[in-house]
């Protein structure tokens, strides 16, 4: 062949096996670099996701101090099981027990009091007895024995004012103690300290938002999925489900229905700060699980699948375009 | 002459009959052949002599039917010319006839041998017979050992040798040269004249020459003298040797 | 005749290189033009492809990705709903400024991917490890960000920064595909980078997607629009809308389109002419193969030949060049050059009607010729 004689048709052979291989290199698409763990993935062909978290059956308890006041001394730590009274932490009671101290210093001068009396009681009732057994009008006279006799009344009503003074006394010594005894927190049922945000030292108010323990029952753990409201009509009560917890897909815990929260709520933001951002209202739904072999801890998020009806009326009512402003007109 | 007494009996190779050609038109227009009869016959060498302008390129381009004439016969070898369609006049002037010019028209990027087999080439005759029957035709011309050599390794007369090699190479019933000589000089001119004469005159061929070369006049047969778009005379050539 | 015909184009060396140089002039002229016209295309998308991800899912009303527009953040479990869809993940996308140590300002473009997958991240990291970026405070950076903000020497791996007042601290650097804009990017995770912006009501700016294998990549986008009615876009769809909003919006159409048909139609032009040249040049040699009984089907097939050699040739030599000049220029990635096979078919398509269009003037020509020129 004459052309291959040719160094240009050469070169020409070389650009074009040049610029073809250029190609291939350089618009291979490169593939996904593969995740670092497996995202979640539903276990269903027809699925509703919604993100969940884990909490303890008996919703927790946020305990909150009965008065403002400075912590001295914690009696719990976190993860410590508490039986029902058990003390958790004790508030500053120094002023309450100097106020016991000078009640209880009132009662022994009442009670003085009240024996000093009876021994004028004695004595006036041993003088007016001795008055009437005095026949003779001269030497007693009729007023004498009158004084005497008001005397003692007066002594005996007395003496009634000064026990009802200690009662008073007592009961006044009664209430610090009684204010004292509140002043050392109590966990008000069994369970777990999940949360402990106060030491000794800080100053607790009533009605923080933040509670200063948080109190639950860790032996027995359910599931809160959150379902926007969109998808809410996709749900069948009695639906099984499937939770992994965050980064761990792989980890797959099958969920029981328990029951479908009836009010829809605003959704919280699960991630970040979880103040007022709210978005859309979620349908919440309650699923409980036996543990798993690995642990799973009060307050972990979840993505949850829950398995949908194929014929259910959500997926045959395709919604229209236009109603991607789900968020409530302000 | 005993020849040509022979020749002009049987009929003629070429028949012309009233040829009339002219170009432009209205003021510009120029009438070149005026009405020519000639005829033509196989193994004679004709010259057709005449001044420059006289119409001696026209009438050959006539003859060859590679111009379109306008009034008049043309028949070659028993074929009316005029009356051929385009195409099969291209293919019956590519079987029948050979051509060689006054600027030789060799093709500069082929090898002589190449440059004589493009005839056969054009017959689609394969390429390694018309390289082989291309050769035998230099060797004819004596250009054995040139064949390999692009035309611008050649000398004027080697070139028109070799455009001779290609115009003889398909063996044409008719040979039309214009001008062979006019490119070459004295000495030259007489050797391919003589390789003409010699290779291209044949008995069942007819040689046709345009030329104002008065020197090689003699080697001709007849000689028609065209003046003015009109054949004045046709002499017949009186040859002291032997053809 | 064809081998007469190669002869002819071979023979005269001069005139058969400088046929070849007009040529290979004009191939490359044009495929180095637009293939720096596809280059920067491309980069307009890059933050599309950058993330290499199959679905992106956001605002219906979206133009182009750099323009966010957030949607609620229960979006991911509403396309993880959706039948097809094998997995679904959040991802932040916002302009932030950056503040280095030196109290230079920088825009950048925050990334925030989903923390436990990473889906998304380059694929390529440079220096240190993508993984790190869990740490606390960890931002990868993009090679272009530390060209932007002060080369290696100020921005490296350790380096602390602070975005919108907060801290960050650069783990690693990722190797992207340089921007259009080319503002920096900085990867973090979407927990971190929600903390790194200005509250917003929503914060949510796409969600990445991938079909189930064996489901069709463009039913799952059409069942998540209509299902959720959000906007789903496969990323070859995303990229292309991006680049016509680029086209539309941009003086880059215009301009260099223009460019770009003026480098054609040159580039063209010098083609055509020069083989047309060549043949006129020629003609006298045909007029003697036509005298000699060539027809002018086989001259047409000859000069269709000639003209198809050299264009192929010249082509080839052409799009060679242009790849090596795309290989040596844009190698580095500071300069956009994409070649296609789209635009190498085109410029091949265009070259042989151009090489065929003067061709058949030639062939016009030399079917007028009247043969008799030789005898002049």
């Amino acid at each position: 062949m004459i052309i291959l004689k040719r160094f240009s048709v050469w070169i020409a052979l070389a650009g074009v096996s040049f610029a073809g291989w250029a190609l291939m290199g350089a618009n291979k698409i490169e593939p996904m670099p593969t995740p670092v763990s497996e995202p979640p993935r539903s276990p269903y062909e027809q699925t509703v996701a919604a993100s969940g978290i884990i909490e303890a059956v008996n919703e927790n308890v946020r305990i909150a101090p009965p008065a403002a006041g400075l912590i001295t001394k914690m009696f719990v730590a976190v993860g410590d099981q508490v039986k029902e009274q058990a003390p958790l932490f004790q508030l500053d009671d120094r002023e309450l027990r100097a106020q016991l101290l000078t009640r209880d210093a009132a009662i022994p001068p009442l009670q003085a009091q009240i024996d000093e009396q009876k021994y004028r009681i004695g004595d006036l009732d041993t003088q007016l007895r001795r008055l009437k057994s005095v026949h003779d009008e001269r030497a007693v006279s009729e007023d004498d024995l009158k004084r005497t006799w008001y005397a003692l009344e007066v002594a005996k009503r007395t003496q009634l004012r000064l026990e009802a003074n200690l009662k008073q006394a007592i009961a006044q010594r009664d209430e610090v103690v009684i204010l004292l005894d509140r002043l050392t927190v109590r966990a008000p049922r069994e369970g777990t300290i999940l949360q402990v945000n106060v030491r000794a030292g800080e100053y607790a108010t009533p009605g923080a938002s933040e509670p200063l323990l948080l109190l639950g029952d860790t032996q027995r753990l359910q599931v809160r999925a959150d379902v926007d409201e969109v998808n809410a009509p996709m749900v069948a009560p009695q639906a099984s489900g499937v939770a992994s917890l965050k980064s761990m897909a792989g980890t797959k815990i099958p969920l029981t229905f328990v029951r479908i929260e009836p009010y829809v709520v605003p959704k919280k933001s699960l991630t970040g700060d979880n103040s007022e951002r709210v978005d859309t209202r979620v349908l919440q739904i309650i699923y409980r699980f036996d543990r798993p072999p690995f642990s799973v801890y009060a307050g972990q998020q979840v993505d949850v699948f829950i398995q949908r009806q194929p014929a259910g009326p959500a997926a045959s009512t395709p919604r229209p375009a236009a109603t991607h402003q789900q968020e409530p007109a302000p | 002459m005993d020849d040509s007494t022979d020749l002009q009996t049987q009929p003629a190779a070429v028949s012309l009959r009233g040829i009339v050609k002219s170009f432009g038109t209205g003021d510009t227009k120029v009438t070149v052949l005026r009405g020519i009869d000639l005829d033509i016959y196989l193994g004679e060498m004709l010259l057709l002599v005449g001044e420059s302008g006289g119409g001696k390129t026209t009438l050959l381009s006539a003859i060859a039917g590679i111009l379109e004439i306008d009034a008049g016969d043309i028949d070659v070898l028993g074929v009316p010319l005029s009356d051929l369609p385009t195409g099969k006049r291209t293919t019956f002037r590519g079987q029948t006839m050979g051509f060689i010019y006054q600027q030789f028209n060799l093709l500069p990027a082929l090898t002589a041998a190449e440059n004589v087999a493009v005839p056969l080439l054009i017959q689609k005759i394969s390429r390694s017979e018309a390289l082989r029957r291309a050769r035998t035709m230099l060797d004819r011309v004596g250009l054995g050992d040139r064949t390999e050599f692009l035309p611008k390794n050649l000398s004027g007369g080697q070139q028109q040798r070799v455009a001779i090699a290609r115009a003889l190479v398909n063996e044409p019933r008719l040979l039309i040269c214009d001008e062979p000589t006019a490119a070459l000089d004295g000495p030259n001119g007489q050797k391919i004249m003589e390789l003409l004469r010699e290779v291209g005159r044949a008995p069942d061929r007819c040689v046709v020459i345009v030329t104002h070369d008065s020197r090689i006049f003699h080697f001709g047969d007849r000689m028609a003298n065209l003046t003015d778009g009109r054949i004045v005379s046709i002499e017949t050539i009186t040859r002291e040797g032997s053809a | 005749m064809n081998y007469v015909a190669l002869k002819m184009l071979f023979g005269d060396r001069a005139k058969y290189l400088m046929l070849l140089c007009g040529l290979t002039f004009a191939v490359m002229l044009i495929v180095q033009q637009g293939s720096i016209f596809w280059g920067l295309m491309i980069w307009s998308q890059s933050s599309v492809s950058n993330l290499n991800v199959p679905i992106w899912v956001t605002d219906p009303g979206i133009a182009q990705v750099d323009e966010v527009k957030p949607i609620a953040d229960t979006a991911v479990d509403r396309v993880r709903s959706v039948p097809g869809v094998e997995w679904a993940v959040p991802l932040y996308k916002g302009l932030l400024r950056a503040r280095l140590s030196n109290g230079d300002y920088h825009q950048i473009t925050l990334t925030g991917l989903e923390s436990s997958t990473l889906i998304g991240r380059p694929a390529e990291v440079l220096e240190g490890r993508f993984e790190d970026v869990l740490q606390p405070d960890a931002v990868v950076l993009d090679q272009w960000a530390v060209e932007r903000m002060g080369g290696p020497n100020v921005i490296k791996i350790g380096t602390v920064f602070e975005l919108n007042d907060k801290l960050a601290r650069v783990v690693a650097i990722a190797k992207t595909q340089k921007s259009f804009t080319n503002i920096p990017v900085v990867y973090t995770t979407y927990e971190r980078a929600i903390r790194y912006v200005p509250r917003e009501r929503r914060t949510l700016s796409y969600v990445l997607a991938k079909a189930k294998d064996g489901v069709p990549v463009a039913e799952v986008t059409t069942r998540i629009h209509e299902q959720t009615g959000l906007g789903a876009f496969t990323a070859e769809d995303f990229g292309w809308k991006t680049i016509g909003w680029v086209l539309k919006n941009t003086g880059i159409g215009i301009n260099f389109g223009t460019t770009i048909l003026l480098g054609f139609i040159v580039g063209m032009a010098i083609a055509g002419q020069t083989f047309y040249l060549f043949t006129v040049e020629n003609l006298r040699q045909f007029g003697a193969l036509k005298a000699m009984g060539a027809s002018t089907f086989t001259l047409a097939r000859m000069i269709l030949l000639q003209a198809f050699t050299v264009g192929l040739t010249g082509y080839g030599v052409g799009i060679g060049l242009a790849t090596v000049f795309g290989f040596m220029t844009a190698r580095s990635g500071g300069l956009p050059f994409i070649e296609t096979w789209q635009l190498l078919l085109l410029v091949l398509v265009a070259l042989l009607a151009i090489c065929t269009f003067s061709a058949l003037i030639s062939i016009i020509k030399l079917a007028r010729l009247e043969p008799a020129i030789v005898f002049r």
